[in-house]
């Protein structure tokens, strides 16, 4: 066996989780993925065309505010979103491809790219924070400022009506239309994103094979010798960025979706620094890098939230133990600490390794690791399924 | 528009420039001269803040003390930080881009760990002055000289020292500097070290002014990047123009409101408008906005482009 | 491209991936709360970034609050289990944690957010799961929800004394700066309909009303510096300064207000000054003689506010500590949850909803407070008081029994139960 397949093993298993797990764990993993997805638009500028873009995530929030918009203005009428997944697509692409094009057209060097992205960023964070007064209003759905995008009713002294819709379908056959929510009866909302971030990861993987992949990871290597073939290497800079904006303005639909909110804190520095810090930490050459990264931020982040604050440090631990975990907790949440890490230590994050250590030990993970997490995941969900349960 | 109005403007105008000139001196070493793109700039500016915080508040000494202490102390953090990790990066830009954005998340989580998250203020004592019917802090004119007499310095430094001349020939060829005898490895870490103590410097000056709170530099950051981009490769030149130009650009659009647009909200009395212009966020949205447009037609900067054509 | 893996590489990758995995599970600290017969309470609040200043008091106030009524045998005879999860000053945890609260942990009540922000980014999905829900901090009024009780101020309730005291004491002209979000905008709107009538919804009989002199100034709340607001408000010349500035960034305004000379020349008062305990962070001779109101001061003195000092400064471990609205705030809260559900004999929301909305009064450390029925908000008294030159405050003067008329005029959820919205002036 060459490969184990472990990317459609994952995926298999992804599959069975609102089964095994309470639903709060499939509301979870669907935001990781979501971020993953996000990631994964870095990792395609970045980790493959040598761009570094710190405004992804203003797509993301351009993508998430524009679905907002559509869908509270038309949820009333059609019953439907299509209009508001595509109208925030054509958005996101449509911003990425005008700072695209001042951007590569202008020949400006990659460093000075990537801090004009940054520039970007701020800029429609501070545009976002203003927009608290009742002025800030695209038909019903008002803007916010800081509280966030909801919609008002008739009279605008009812601010926050209702939110922000989840997806839903209204096919012709149907007789009601359909939300992919997430709650204690349905899971459809996380497997739509489970479905969409296997579709943009395939997505990627076929870019990457075909000539716009290839070009791009060309540039990366050496522009100059990229250009001497004929390549017009604008244009592909230009394309690469203009469909990484689309992904990302994508993962902001889905967002807005999934929390049926958005506020200005996605166009925010410090989620634009977590994106960077998912995509770091699980491997800029690896498209899973970024949904691995997302993950572990995700569970450390919770862990630290959860447990690490409230939790009681033993009261007869020694002054010398209690300063330990005190230090232990604060460098384990100093993503700071990681990324500078992960810079000098792992030179590409950790999913090339991993992938790796499962590819020289397949025999291991074929026998004894997969049938393993199999059975745990069996055994999960017939104990929460049909009350059999083993431990 | 009344003359006192106007000169109050024009003093606005020169407080954005010094303000501009403050937090992108020591970048424009860094990063101007060096090509290091340092995220973790505005971490040197809150540090030298936080350095006079420390000396006023709890050593109880005087301002002007913690004031000359802060350039200090952050130009040794500086070398620290080069000898410990730029060193190691060198060659690869967007590396020590990631390396410094987290050197700057782990100093902002030091401060907060040592002084808590909570702004903190440091009194000075001195007062104002009149123009017409308004009165003016005479500490901003103080700043402006401050700024001022680090551009002198700087000048004098490097034009006239022959530590500049070491300096300038490391960073125009370092292969050379080196084969002439120069220690090129020392060099750099000192013209980090100094361009680290112009930001504790300007960080110490400004303190007092706005608020002393660990996350300070990430305000900044962007501000003093934008203008030392937009200024070029020259420090001083370059400096000196892009504070100018956007300083006075984010001073009049703060004070001015533009025109307004009308939509669709319900507001009482209607319409609803939308002000452009007349406020500190519009100044800001007009700094970048202009910078990106000057890239876009000076892609090397004003000093740059005023190299080329000579 | 896969080449073979050295043992380095092995080592590193192993290191760094086992040290993310594992070493949270070394440092794992006995969690808060234990398996048995308990009844789960959760609380979301932020311990860490920026808004911990308003998150630590009301921390330590909830902390004291379950502890206290733990110790007195618990409610219904079971014991309360409280879980908190730290925001982080981050708005994207709330509701996630808040639908861990409610579909994991299954908690009976929710008590936190501090921004009307955060609050608002999770009511969505309180109302989602019918769960009941306390918000114990000032905030702008307005909210109409029939799962969510409010134990904070609205800016009516401290409008009104302010505005009296401000028009006899100091002249008809104001002049407003305001944080630039929902808060502000919307504390703008009543302020400019209290000061026009002389301090009431309605014009005041027989007062002095006030006019407004130059723009309202809406601050974003990252701003700083603040030298072309300090020249408009010397340009307008007002008689006084209304401040709705929120955050450790607008504290520098009252600094260079000061620097500028204005201190003395003109008078200011605020509705939020005073909230983050910015009395403390400044010096005297900054903030001295800034007028506030609020329900509740440490300088209170009446026999529950004695207990409660000296008991939250045993478990803060600090004799100078200082407390303030939000730790008072979080307390009383919780103790409202708590009197509903003795008086209801249950946990089940509907029937604790019932037992407020019959009107549960008590005494607490504000002295007395009311539940109002019909709005689900709370009645206070409130205190006018100034800074003094110890960081601390003087009360001027109080006024008992001040509803949050602007919410109670919207929002009857006794006739109207099913609403779950927030209401704004016209």
């Amino acid at each position: 066996m060459k490969r184990i397949a472990s990317t459609e093993t994952l995926a298999a298993l992804l599959l069975l989780v609102p089964w095994a797990f309470k639903p709060y764990t499939a509301n979870v993993l669907a935001v990781y993925m979501i971020y993953g997805i996000l990631a994964l638009s870095l990792t395609l500028i970045w980790g493959y065309a040598g761009i570094m873009s710190f405004g992804q995530t203003a797509f993301f929030g351009i993508g998430a505010y524009a679905y907002g918009a559509i869908g509270l203005n038309l949820i009333n009428r059609t019953q439907q979103t299509h209009a508001a997944v595509l109208g925030g697509l054509v958005v996101a692409a449509f911003l990425a491809a005008v700072v695209g094009y001042f951007m590569f057209y202008g020949r400006i060097s990659d460093v000075y790219a990537s801090i004009i992205t940054l520039a970007l960023t701020l800029v429609l964070f501070a545009f976002a924070v203003s927009t608290g007064g009742d002025e800030w209003v695209i038909g019903v759905a008002r803007f916010g400022g800081f509280n966030g995008m909801f919609g008002q009713g008739e009279s605008s002294q009812n601010i926050a009506n209702f939110q922000i819709p989840p997806v839903t379908v209204w096919l012709p056959g149907m007789a009601q239309p359909f939300e992919f929510k997430i709650n204690r009866e349905s899971a459809a909302g996380y497997f739509l994103v489970l479905g969409m971030s296997v579709v943009m990861y395939l997505t990627a993987r076929w870019l990457l094979r075909a000539r716009l992949g290839r070009v791009a990871v060309g540039i990366r290597e050496n522009e100059a010798r990229v250009a001497s073939l004929g390549y017009d290497t604008r244009f592909y800079k230009f394309a690469l960025f203009t469909i990484a904006g689309a992904i990302a303005g994508l993962a902001g639909i889905l967002f807005a979706a999934w929390g049926r909110f958005v506020n200005p804190d996605r166009f925010g520095l410090g989620f634009a620094s977590s994106t960077v810090v998912y995509v770091l930490l699980g491997g800029r050459t690896s498209l899973l890098g970024g949904f691995v990264g997302a993950a572990i931020v995700g569970y450390l982040t919770s862990y630290l939230a959860e447990i690490a604050p409230f939790g009681t440090i033993p009261g007869d631990a020694t002054p010398w133990a209690r300063f330990l975990m005190e230090a232990g907790r604060r460098i384990v949440r100093e993503q700071g600490a990681v990324l500078v890490g992960i810079v000098l230590a792992l030179e590409d994050g950790v999913t090339p390794p991993l992938s790796r250590l499962l590819t020289r030990y397949r025999r291991w993970a074929w026998w004894l690791l997969l049938p393993a997490v199999v059975f745990y995941f069996g055994q999960r969900v017939a104990c929460l399924q049909a009350d059999v349960c083993l431990f | 528009m009344s003359l006192d109005t106007a000169a109050i403007v024009v003093l606005e105008i020169l407080n954005s420039i010094t303000i501009l000139v403050l937090l992108a001196l020591g970048l424009a070493l860094i990063f101007g001269m060096m090509r290091i793109v340092n995220l973790a700039q505005g971490e040197f500016f809150t540090a030298g803040a936080f350095t006079v915080l420390t000396a006023v508040r709890f050593a109880h000494l005087p301002l002007w003390v913690g004031m000359l202490l802060a350039p200090l102390v952050v130009a040794g953090i500086g070398i620290a930080i080069e000898r410990l990790i730029i060193r190691r990066l060198y060659g690869r830009p967007l590396d020590v881009m990631l390396a410094t954005w987290g050197v700057s998340l782990l100093l902002i989580g030091l401060i907060t760990v040592i002084f808590g998250a909570v702004t903190q203020g440091i009194p000075f004592a001195l007062g104002n002055f009149q123009v017409g019917r308004y009165s003016y802090p005479e500490y901003r004119i103080v700043m402006t000289t401050v700024a001022a007499g680090l551009m002198l310095g700087v000048y004098v430094l490097f034009r006239y020292t022959a530590f500049g001349r070491r300096a300038r020939a490391t960073i125009a060829n370092p292969e050379m500097a080196s084969a002439a005898g120069i220690n090129t490895p020392r060099m750099f870490m000192l013209t980090f070290g100094l361009g680290a103590g112009l930001a504790g410097a300007a960080g110490a000056i400004m303190a007092p002014i706005v608020g002393v709170v660990p996350t300070m530099g990430v305000l900044y950051i962007a501000r003093a990047f934008i203008t030392v981009v937009v200024g070029g490769p020259v420090v001083l030149v370059g400096t000196l123009s892009s504070a100018s130009a956007l300083g006075f650009i984010e001073a009049l659009i703060s004070r001015f409101s533009l025109f307004q647009i009308e939509t669709a909200g319900h507001c009482a009395p209607p319409p609803c408008a939308i002000n452009i212009g007349g406020s500190a966020f519009f100044g800001q949205i007009a700094l970048l906005i202009f910078a990106i447009l000057l890239l876009r037609l000076l892609p090397q900067g004003i000093s740059g482009f005023w190299r080329q054509r000579r | 491209m896969r080449r073979p893996l050295n043992r380095r590489e092995f080592l590193r990758t192993a290191a760094a991936v086992g040290g993310t995995a594992v070493v949270p599970t070394l440092l794992k600290l006995r969690p808060a709360w234990a398996q048995g017969k308990k009844v789960p309470v959760g609380s979301l609040l932020d311990k860490t970034g920026g808004i911990n200043i308003y998150g630590l008091p009301a921390i330590a106030g909830t902390e004291y609050a379950v502890a206290e009524i733990n110790a007195k045998g618990g409610l219904l005879g079971k014991q309360l289990e409280l879980i908190q999860y730290d925001t982080q000053s981050d708005i994207a945890n709330f509701p996630k944690f808040a639908k861990k609260l409610i579909l994991e942990d299954q908690v009976a009540v929710i008590h936190g957010g501090i921004t009307s922000a955060s609050r608002e980014s999770f009511r969505p999905v309180i109302d989602e799961y019918k769960q009941l829900y306390f918000y114990n901090i000032i905030y702008e009024g307005g909210v109409c929800d029939k799962y969510v009780f409010v134990t904070g101020e609205t800016p009516t309730q401290q409008m009104g004394p302010i505005a009296k005291y401000a028009l006899k004491k100091y002249g008809t002209k104001a002049y407003t700066v305001a944080a630039d979000y929902n808060f502000g905008h919307i504390s703008w709107k009543w302020w400019d309909i209290f000061w026009r009538n002389g301090g009431g919804l309605e014009p005041v009989a027989g007062g002095k009303k006030g006019q407004h002199v130059g723009k309202v100034e809406f601050i974003p709340l990252d701003v700083t510096d603040f030298n072309a607001t300090i020249n408009r408000i010397q340009e307008a010349k007002p008689d006084v300064l209304m401040s709705f500035l929120v955050g450790g960034a607008h504290i520098n305004f009252y600094r260079q207000f000061a620097a500028a000379g204005l201190k003395n020349k003109i008078p200011i008062v605020s509705t939020t000054f005073g909230f983050g305990n910015e009395h403390i962070v400044l010096d005297a001779k900054e903030v001295e003689g800034l007028v506030a109101c609020y329900p509740y001061f440490d300088e209170l003195d009446n026999a529950q506010n004695r207990t409660f000092k000296a008991a939250m400064k045993k478990k803060m471990g600090d004799p100078n500590y200082y407390i303030g609205d939000a730790g008072a705030e979080s307390y009383n809260g919780w103790h409202f949850w708590a009197k509903g559900v003795q008086k209801a004999g249950s946990f089940e929301r509907e029937a604790v909803t019932k037992a407020l909305e019959s009107g549960i009064e008590w005494d607490s450390p504000m002295g007395r407070v009311k539940m109002d029925p019909a709005s689900h908000h709370t009645i206070f008294t409130m205190h006018l008081a100034a800074v003094n030159n110890k960081r601390g405050w003087n009360v001027i003067e109080s006024f008992p029994n001040i509803p949050p008329t602007e919410t109670m005029q919207l929002c009857d959820l006794i006739k109207n139960p099913n609403q779950h919205t927030q209401f704004q002036p016209k």
